[in-house]
């Protein structure tokens, strides 16, 4: 069991509100408990980190992973490397891009935002990434989407091909997965409800639990949330043949 | 209790003075400058007036050397890219390591496109040094730039001198004076800089409205081309309301250029005097004896200045410091590493930047604010203990187990 616990730091704002956020989470857990602690857990104990800043939180965890070692004699490996933030809208930093580049031996910007989501938003950072491809590669290599390179897609009614149920949902979770990041920052989080086809409704059914709880997010409420979802979430989806985000009915807990 | 901003160098209130001059272009004075009514031709008139002001603050020989800009980033790229542009057998551009980043980010670019860049390096408190400089000019360098002030630490270039040398061989000379003007006497028809940069908001104009210095004769190609405004150097409907407002700044830069600067130094050298008489370990960056009068960039050893900030903040004294915490490491700024400033010193740096609205009660406050606030982060960092630093680093991070 933690009585007490303290920090030091040479560290940012950030870091020092990580630190004693962790220091305020961990008290009267066991070794075991406090080891369960997430970055994600410290940064919502502080209301959000901007992605920017969502380092701090992580170094916070691996603060406690290290002394926890310390304290049982064990050796704690340093193996988290972050350098400078490249992708804002998801927090994806350049040895991350690069390193993914590198084992898969990615090519173009798509496949980074593939592989990585680094990108697959609002498009900011592809000059920072066409510079690691370059570096990478020697070279940059012409994108899959660039116009005359366009890939058919199999021309069915609207041009859409169309989507076994299965795959419907299997895209639409994909989706999700790739805004849950996102929406966590904000202490939000969306599960599948439930899922029409467009042409029926025009509507899919989400549900955000834990979002706008009113006491601690006052000021954020419903229609900034599907404005911020809006945002990121289409913006994520990314490629055209999956289903966009048009409808969000929120639960108040 | 009043906020107090010592953070000038970033950017300053608008006087007064210029808001009321400029309100009337947002109504009755509407016009485009371009038309050939009357709406027009007040316009018109006013922005020749402001012309007329900058460069009498500048001591431009004539007032069309002045060009309107959006701010000083624009005139930074636009000298540049001009000087290149212009003398396109020449692929080398001199600079320094310590500019501003609308400088060194668009050099980084420019080598992405082949061109070749030199950057000074400076020493310990600094400056660069004038014999490797003049080694770096030759038939292959189509514009140096460097700044008139540094940002962080004030400490000023000999930048009168630096043109010599580059007119000499030929070599267009450019400075960013972004800081300077208004804090320094500034005589360009008699000094050999052929371009330099200014922007509104550092001297109390507002932001979104620049200058670029373009001496006579000088070989120039515009960035923004499509309209006739600024001679055609310049495309764009002019800012009218704040060309009118960067007018009336200068003439009050001009005005106060003597006596502002010699009170304002002598509150920037109060506050430092009176923050290291009560903080040990800490110590004032850059050329002291060679610098703005409004700067004072101060390392406090030990301790993260973001933190230092916030406290600062909370007792409503605002400030900026050296480092920005972005990525996974925590990076000093590149001026402060360039000066090779210990990493424990140039995370604690703070710059305090003064204007003519600051008073000496305020600088007391901060100075009384100041100590407390360093030995309440020197508490939890793991290079501090009791009263002094650890002289042992291993003894650092020892974790107690009670
Ligand atoms: S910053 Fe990378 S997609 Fe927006």
């Amino acid at each position: 069991m933690i009585d007490d616990a303290r920090f030091q730091t040479f560290g940012c704002g950030s870091a020092i509100a990580s630190s004693s956020a962790l220091t305020e989470i961990i008290k009267g857990k066991t070794l075991d408990e406090a080891l369960q602690v997430s970055n994600q857990d410290i940064a919502d104990y502080l209301d959000g980190l901007p992605p920017e800043k969502m380092h701090c939180s992580v170094m916070g965890r691996e603060a406690l992973q290290a002394a926890v070692a310390n304290y049982r004699g064990e050796t704690w490996n340093d193996d988290h490397e972050e350098g400078d933030l490249v992708c804002k809208c998801f927090a994806i930093d350049a040895p991350m891009i690069e390193s993914t580049v590198r084992a898969n031996r990615l090519r173009t910007l798509e496949e980074v935002a593939n592989y990585t989501k680094a990108g697959g938003g609002c498009s900011a950072c592809h000059e920072k990434i066409e510079d690691i491809l370059i570096a990478v590669n020697g070279r940059l290599y012409a994108s899959q989407a660039t116009p005359g390179t366009a890939r058919s897609t199999p021309a069915e009614g609207s041009g859409k091909p169309k989507l076994t149920n299965y795959q419907r949902i299997r895209k639409i979770e994909e989706t999700l997965e790739a805004i849950r990041p996102t929406l966590q920052r904000d202490h939000g989080d969306v599960t599948l409800v439930g899922s029409r086809r467009q042409e029926d409704l025009r509507r899919t059914h989400r549900r955000l639990p834990g979002l706008c709880d009113g006491g601690r997010h006052p000021g954020r409420r419903p229609a900034e949330t599907h404005r911020s979802l809006g945002r990121t979430g289409t913006g994520a989806a990314g490629s055209r043949a999956r289903p966009r985000v048009t409808f969000i009915r929120q639960e108040r807990p | 209790m009043k906020p107090i901003y010592l953070d000038n160098n970033a950017t300053t209130a608008c006087d007064p003075a210029v808001v009321e001059a400029m309100l009337p272009f947002f109504t009755e004075q509407f016009g485009n400058a371009s038309s050939i009514h009357s709406f027009g031709a007040q316009v018109g008139k006013a922005i020749k007036q402001a012309r007329m002001q900058v460069q009498s603050l500048l001591g431009a020989a004539h007032d069309s050397e002045i060009v309107f800009t959006s701010c000083g980033t624009e005139s930074d790229s636009t000298a540049i890219l001009s000087a290149l542009k212009a003398n396109p057998e020449r692929r080398t551009v001199i600079t320094t390591v310590v500019e501003h980043p609308a400088i060194l980010t668009l050099c980084t670019y420019l080598e992405k496109e082949n061109y070749v860049v030199h950057r000074l390096r400076v020493d310990r408190r600094g400056r660069i040094d004038l014999d490797e400089y003049k080694s770096l000019l030759n038939e292959r360098v189509a514009i140096v730039s460097a700044m008139w002030a540094n940002n962080e630490t004030g400490t000023l270039f000999p930048v009168e001198e630096m043109a010599e040398m580059a007119h000499e061989k030929g070599i267009v000379f450019h400075t960013d004076a972004v800081q300077a003007v208004g804090k320094v006497a500034i005589d360009l028809k008699n000094s050999k800089i052929d371009m330099l940069s200014l922007s509104g908001h550092k001297l109390h104009a507002p932001k979104g409205i620049g200058v670029l210095y373009v001496r006579r004769n000088t070989r120039f190609r515009p960035l923004l081309r499509g309209g006739h405004q600024e001679r055609g150097r310049r495309a764009g409907t002019e800012n009218s309301a704040s060309i009118v407002g960067l007018g009336v700044a200068c003439e009050l830069a001009q005005q106060h250029l003597v006596d502002a600067n010699r009170s304002v130094k002598q509150l920037r050298d109060r506050l430092e005097r009176g923050i290291l008489a009560k903080v040990g370990n800490a110590f004032v960056n850059g050329d002291t004896l060679y610098r703005l009068p409004n700067t004072a960039s101060i390392a406090f050893e030990y301790v993260e200045g973001e933190g230092i900030l916030l406290l600062l903040n909370r007792q409503g004294i605002a400030a900026s410091s050296g480092s920005a915490c972005t990525s996974g490491s925590l990076e000093p700024s590149h001026v402060m590493r360039a000066m090779a400033i210990p990493y424990t010193a140039a995370h604690g740096t703070i710059r305090f930047s003064l204007s003519r609205y600051n008073t000496a009660e305020e600088v007391d406050r901060v100075i009384a604010a100041v100590p407390p606030v360093i030995a309440q982060l020197r508490k939890i960092s793991p290079y501090w203990s009791g009263d002094g630093p650890l002289a042992n680093p291993a003894q650092m991070f020892q974790p107690e187990y009670a």
